[in-house]
This record gives structure tokens, C-alpha cells and sequence, in this order.
């Protein structure tokens, strides 16, 4: 049995076993009263359906023959590579936004998260940088404080 | 009704929120006009910042976002050969062919005129429509809820570009998702993993955000074509160049006015939408034509027609929202949310409820139309300026944006990490094929649609078949079964050769775009 296709594959097996866990915690919780449906009853409908149709993504996605596989070209690989680099860095900048947007605070974190992500990110050139990072924490600043009045973390400077 | 409407206009034509259409319609205009970054992830990015508006005004300038983008994506259609929005790539069948051959300042004004005269006539077809479809709604109980919310369901994973298959497991998890947090009937916490953040499920924004905000920003940031700009053809500068002649307009009236009935009844339809609309009026335009060889080389009816549709459906789909409270596509569904995150559940009761909020966003929509077709016919070279500001600039602002945003809402960081959890999803479904539009969705209509179907069940007992004993569950049921058993498109289209030619439309143009 080999693979024909892996996006289908991967992702059908992986929802799969979401779907039999989702069962599984369903179960835990009461399914059906005298009453009529409990509360585990829509989660256990859903798991049922997920289990079904994930099943079937997976096995079309298998086949008896051997296809033709496509060869990638080393510069294909290489863009790839770079590009799940790319996503990546998004990916951990974001999550340390999110983590020391308290601590830190809105003017330091939102000031180093631009900066990174303009100047080592995205490669642009200093002036860039600084314009576009300064005017978006302005205009974010303008907005969210003077205009929505949503309060904003200070943390390490206080005085603004 | 009279009376209603000048109780509307009323509260548009305040300053402020005349003010909060013109930037809704403004910031609709700019989404559109980026190719990539559509209505849905600008509206799931701006819900958590309306929060902090008054209702009315909030609605008002979200409602202008998703119209006044239907109106932008048609410049880069035109201009670029790219569509800044799904429902204007039909736009770039003629309107770029009318480019190239020197008449783009025709295709955009015929869209421009094209789109107001349609989004008016939707506008005026809401007003009408809606207060007794409301009245009819009321008749509705959770057998009825229940059966419409399985058809909008059914319809919208079905008329989806994507597998039905994908479309089916996505709308079951959004679902399963919905069912996160305290049960609506009995309090009993499900799955919460003992965490005090999930008692209250997971917030709407937060979702939205992270599956069309965060995910596409990240989709976008390894994706170099969505970076690309491509070969760019003569702006129009003058006005005059813009103004269709007398010519164009007898082409096109007609197209214009069949369009706008096409659009309005498909927007109606769960599913129906922009995006099929003008493909719908396209297929439509170009079966009747007398010179159906001239579409595709620069037919301004090609272009009168689509556009035309794609923005009366906008209007037709405020219909199931505002008198039965269903969204019919997603960014209804968002503006549902927007509407719940207020306090105020959508359906025939908004009418009488919250009258004001009502006809103030149905006037609403005739202003936006007037600011956008003020906006478009002299600011055109604006708005292809947009397109130059890089994607490496804007990725890092949409992200501190949907950070703040997240964070406000609760003023909890785990928001914000929720919101990046879902963006994850959301790249990871782009990259493996699965559409998020079903999922969410599902999860919005998630907790009215569980609250019905186990009321209906504990009514008759546990049996099911009560959705098949009262008269409107069962016809609704019936045309879901209908849609599920044989593939209500196919049929629907081979008979009318509508769908079948729309079908051939998008396979035969995409491999072109």
C-alpha cells in the first residue's frame, strides 16, 4: 500500500485521531437522558462524522500501485526550505508577542516585534524599518488608546 | 415603511456615522483592492476594535467593509489580471480584455455605475422583504431552527469551491469546537481541560482572527505569487475616460438590471454569496447573448452583468441574517458575531427590538453606495497606489493589530495565544486543502444549532422524526436530504445549464488566470 497523496494522508489521519479522541472525552459525558440528547450528545455525533469522513480521506488517499512520483528539484527543496523558515520565525515572534505583550508591555514589545520583523524578517532597508514601525505603533497607539479607549499594557515603562 | 426608512436615515446621516460607513466603505475599497487579504479577515480582524463602539455604528462600518470590497476588488481585476476579491475574478474574463484594448476607464465606470445602481436596488429590495419574511420567521420553533440550520449547513459546505468531502469534516469540527466551554442547556463544563479560559468557550473574534487574519498573513509570508505584482496596464487618468457613452450603457442596462435580480435571490441562498453570483450572471449573460463568441474579448456586458450581481447578493444575504438570524456565508456569520459580542441576537426579533440598529444599517447602505461611487470614479489611481504597499510592511501591522485585538477583549494573553493556536490551523488548512469557511461557520451558528436540535428531541421524546411532522421543518428538511442525496448543483445545473456552464466557466478561465 503506498501513499498517492500526502497532504490527504497526513491531515486525514491526524483528523482521524481527533476524532477518536473527541469520541472517547464524548462518551465520558452523558450522551442521551430520558429527557432526550445531553451535552455529549452533539460532541459525539461530530466525533462520529469527523471518524467517518476522516477515514475515507485516508484511504483514498492510499493506493495499490506504485505512481509516478514527481522528482522535486533541488531549488524547488531549497525555496521550501526557506519558506517554512520564514513561516517559522512568524510563528515564534508572534507567540513571544502575545507572551511578554503584559510584562513587557504594548510600547516595548510592539516597538521589538516591528523591528525584528521588518528589518531581519522581511529584509527591509533601514528607512523602511524605521518609517513603517513607527507609524504603525502610532497609528495602533492612536487608535486603540484615544479611540476605542482600550487599555493597553504599560509594564515596564509607565509613564506614557 | 416610509416611516421606517426616514427613521433610519435618521440615524445613518448622524455625522459619526456617516463617518464609520464612509471608513467601512473606505477600508472595503482598500481590502478589495489587495489581492490576498479579503472582507472575511479584515472583518475578523476589526470585530474586536467595534467592540468598543456603539452597536449601531459598529455594524454600520463592518457592513460597509463587505460591499465596499465587492467595489475594489473590481480595479485589480480590471487593471492587474488579479482579483482582489473571489467575486470579481469573472470581472477579469472582459474587463482585463477591455484593458488591454484601451477601454479600462469603460470596464471600471460600467462596474462602478453598475455596482451602485445594483447595491441601490438591493438595498431597496431588503427594505421590502425583509419586515414581512421576519413576520413568517416568528412561525419558526427549534424543529423549524434546526431543519434551516441543516439546509444553510448542507448548502454552504455543498456550493463550496473546495471538496465536498473537506467542506463536510470542516463544518463537524467547527461544531465539535463550539461545544468547548459550558453546555448551553445543562452548564455542565465540556472539554475544558480545567482551564477557568475555555469555560466560556472560545470567542468568536479570537477564532475568526486566527483562521482568516493570522493564517492567511502566514500563508501569505511563504507564498511569493501572492507577493508578485504583475504586468500592469494604462491607468485611466481623466474622468471623462471613466464615463461609459451612451453605447455602452444601452449594452449594459439590461445586463445591469438582470444582474441585480440574479444576485439578490443567490445572495439569498445559504451558500449563495458574491462569488457565485457573478459567475452565475456571467453563465447567464453569456447563454442569452445574441454574440455569445465576443465574452472573454471584451464584452461590457461581461463585466456590467457579474458586477452587478456580486453586489446585490451582498444585500440579499443581510435577508436570512436580519429576519431568522442564520448567516448564509461566512462573513454574515462574523457579522453575526459582531452582533452577538453587542449583545443583540439577529433574527425577527432585531426588527422590533432594536428598530433603529435595523433601518439604520438598511439606510445605511444607501449612503455607502453614494460614498463608493464617489470614491471610485475619481479616486481609481488611489487605489492602484495601494497595491505597490509591500506585503512585508503590511504582514507585521495586521499581526500587532489582531494581538492587541485579541488581547483587549478579555484583557487575557491566553486570548492571544488561542488567536496564534487557531492562525496555525488556519495556514495548516490552506496548505493542506481544507477550506475554513464551513468551519466557521458552523461554529458561529454551533450553539443555537445544538440548543434546537436536543430542544426538538426532548419535545417529541427522543424521536427524530419530528423534523419531518410540522409542515416548514419538512420541506426544509426534505430539499437538505435533497441537496445531500443527489448533488442538488448538478441537477440544478444540468437543467438549467446555468451551473454546468458556471462550472466550465471557473475551470476553463482559472487554468487561464
Amino acid at each position: 500500500m503506498l501513499v498517492k497523496n500526502k497532504k490527504d494522508f497526513f491531515s486525514g489521519f491526524f483528523l482521524l485521531l481527533l476524532g477518536v479522541y473527541l469520541a472517547f472525552r464524548s462518551m465520558q459525558l452523558s450522551v442521551w437522558s430520558r429527557f432526550g440528547p445531553d451535552e455529549g450528545f452533539i460532541p459525539l455525533l461530530t466525533a462520529v462524522i469527523i471518524i467517518g469522513i476522516s477515514l475515507v480521506i485516508t484511504i483514498k488517499s492510499l493506493s495499490l500501485t506504485r505512481g509516478q512520483e514527481k522528482e522535486e528539484t533541488l531549488e524547488k527543496q531549497k525555496k521550501e526550505i526557506g519558506s517554512v523558515f520564514k513561516v517559522s520565525l512568524y510563528i515564534v515572534l508572534i507567540i513571544l508577542y502575545g507572551l511578554f505583550l503584559e510584562k513587557v508591555g504594548f510600547l516595548i514589545t510592539s516597538a521589538l516585534f516591528l523591528f525584528i520583523m521588518l528589518k531581519y524578517v522581511e529584509k527591509q532597508s533601514w528607512k523602511m524599518t524605521t518609517f513603517a514601525g513607527l507609524a504603525s505603533i502610532i497609528t495602533s497607539y492612536l487608535l486603540f488608546v484615544y479611540f476605542l479607549g482600550v487599555l493597553l499594557p504599560r509594564g515596564l515603562i509607565k509613564w506614557w | 415603511m416610509i416611516e421606517n426608512l426616514l427613521m433610519g436615515f435618521n440615524i445613518s446621516l448622524t455625522f459619526h456615522n456617516i463617518i464609520m460607513c464612509f471608513i467601512g466603505c473606505t477600508l472595503g475599497q482598500i481590502i478589495g483592492v489587495l489581492p490576498g487579504l479579503g472582507p472575511t479577515a479584515t472583518i475578523a480582524m476589526l470585530l474586536t476594535l467595534t467592540y468598543k463602539l456603539n452597536v449601531t455604528s459598529a455594524i454600520i462600518m463592518l457592513s460597509g467593509i463587505y460591499y465596499g470590497a465587492q467595489y475594489g476588488g473590481t480595479i485589480t481585476s480590471v487593471l492587474f489580471k488579479i482579483p482582489g476579491e473571489a467575486s470579481t475574478v469573472v470581472t477579469i474574463f472582459d474587463g482585463y480584455q477591455m484593458a488591454l484594448q484601451g477601454r479600462a476607464g469603460k470596464a471600471l465606470g460600467i462596474a462602478a455605475f453598475g455596482s451602485f445602481i445594483a447595491g441601490t436596488a438591493g438595498t431597496i429590495a431588503l427594505s421590502i422583504l425583509a419586515p414581512p419574511l421576519s413576520g413568517f420567521a416568528l412561525m419558526f420553533g427549534p424543529p423549524e431552527y434546526t431543519a434551516l440550520m441543516i439546509l444553510g449547513l448542507t448548502l454552504v459546505i455543498y456550493l463550496g469551491s473546495g471538496s465536498t468531502m473537506k467542506a463536510i469534516l470542516m463544518g463537524a469540527l467547527g461544531l465539535a469546537l463550539g461545544t468547548v466551554g459550558m453546555d448551553p442547556l445543562t452548564a455542565i463544563e465540556r472539554f475544558t481541560f480545567g482551564s477557568q479560559s475555555l469555560v466560556e468557550g472560545f470567542n468568536m473574534a479570537v477564532l475568526a482572527m486566527g483562521l482568516f487574519g493570522i493564517g492567511e498573513i502566514l500563508y501569505m509570508a511563504e507564498s511569493t505569487e501572492a507577493r508578485a505584482m504583475r504586468d500592469v496596464v494604462k491607468c485611466p487618468s481623466r474622468l471623462r475616460e471613466l464615463l461609459p457613452d451612451r453605447k455602452d450603457w444601452k449594452i449594459s442596462m439590461m445586463p445591469i438590471a438582470r444582474g441585480s435580480v440574479l444576485g439578490f435571490f443567490l445572495g439569498i441562498l445559504p451558500g449563495g454569496g458574491a462569488m457565485i453570483s457573478s459567475f452565475a450572471a456571467y453563465a447567464l449573460e453569456k447563454r442569452i447573448s445574441r454574440h455569445p463568441e465576443r465574452f472573454g474579448k471584451g464584452a461590457i456586458e461581461g463585466v456590467a452583468g457579474p458586477e452587478s450581481a456580486n453586489n446585490s447578493a451582498v444585500n440579499g444575504a443581510f435577508i436570512p441574517l436580519l429576519t431568522l438570524g442564520i448567516p448564509s456565508n461566512v462573513v454574515m456569520a462574523l457579522l453575526m458575531g459582531a452582533f452577538i459580542l453587542h449583545g443583540i441576537t439577529p433574527g425577527p426579533f432585531i426588527m422590533e427590538k432594536h428598530p433603529n440598529l435595523f433601518w439604520g444599517l438598511v439606510t445605511s447602505m444607501y449612503i455607502g453606495n453614494v460614498i463608493l461611487l464617489i470614491l471610485n470614479i475619481p479616486l481609481i489611481k488611489f487605489f492602484v497606489k495601494i497595491m505597490e504597499v509591500p506585503y512585508a510592511v503590511l504582514s507585521p501591522l495586521i499581526i500587532m493589530i489582531c494581538v492587541i485585538g485579541a488581547y483587549s477583549l478579555n484583557y487575557n494573553p491566553m486570548d492571544v495565544i488561542f488567536m496564534f493556536i487557531f492562525g496555525l490551523v488556519g495556514y495548516l488548512m490552506k496548505k493542506f486543502d481544507y477550506e475554513p469557511a464551513p468551519l466557521m461557520l458552523a461554529f458561529v451558528v454551533g450553539e443555537i444549532f445544538e440548543k434546537s436540535i436536543r430542544q426538538s428531541l426532548v419535545l417529541s421524546h427522543g424521536n427524530p422524526l419530528i423534523f419531518f411532522t410540522r409542515p416548514i421543518s419538512l420541506i426544509l428538511m426534505v430539499v437538505a436530504l435533497f441537496v445531500i442525496v443527489s448533488p442538488l448543483i448538478t441537477v440544478l445545473f444540468k437543467r438549467g445549464r446555468l451551473i454546468s456552464e458556471y462550472k466550465q466557466i471557473v475551470k476553463e478561465e482559472s487554468k487561464e488566470i
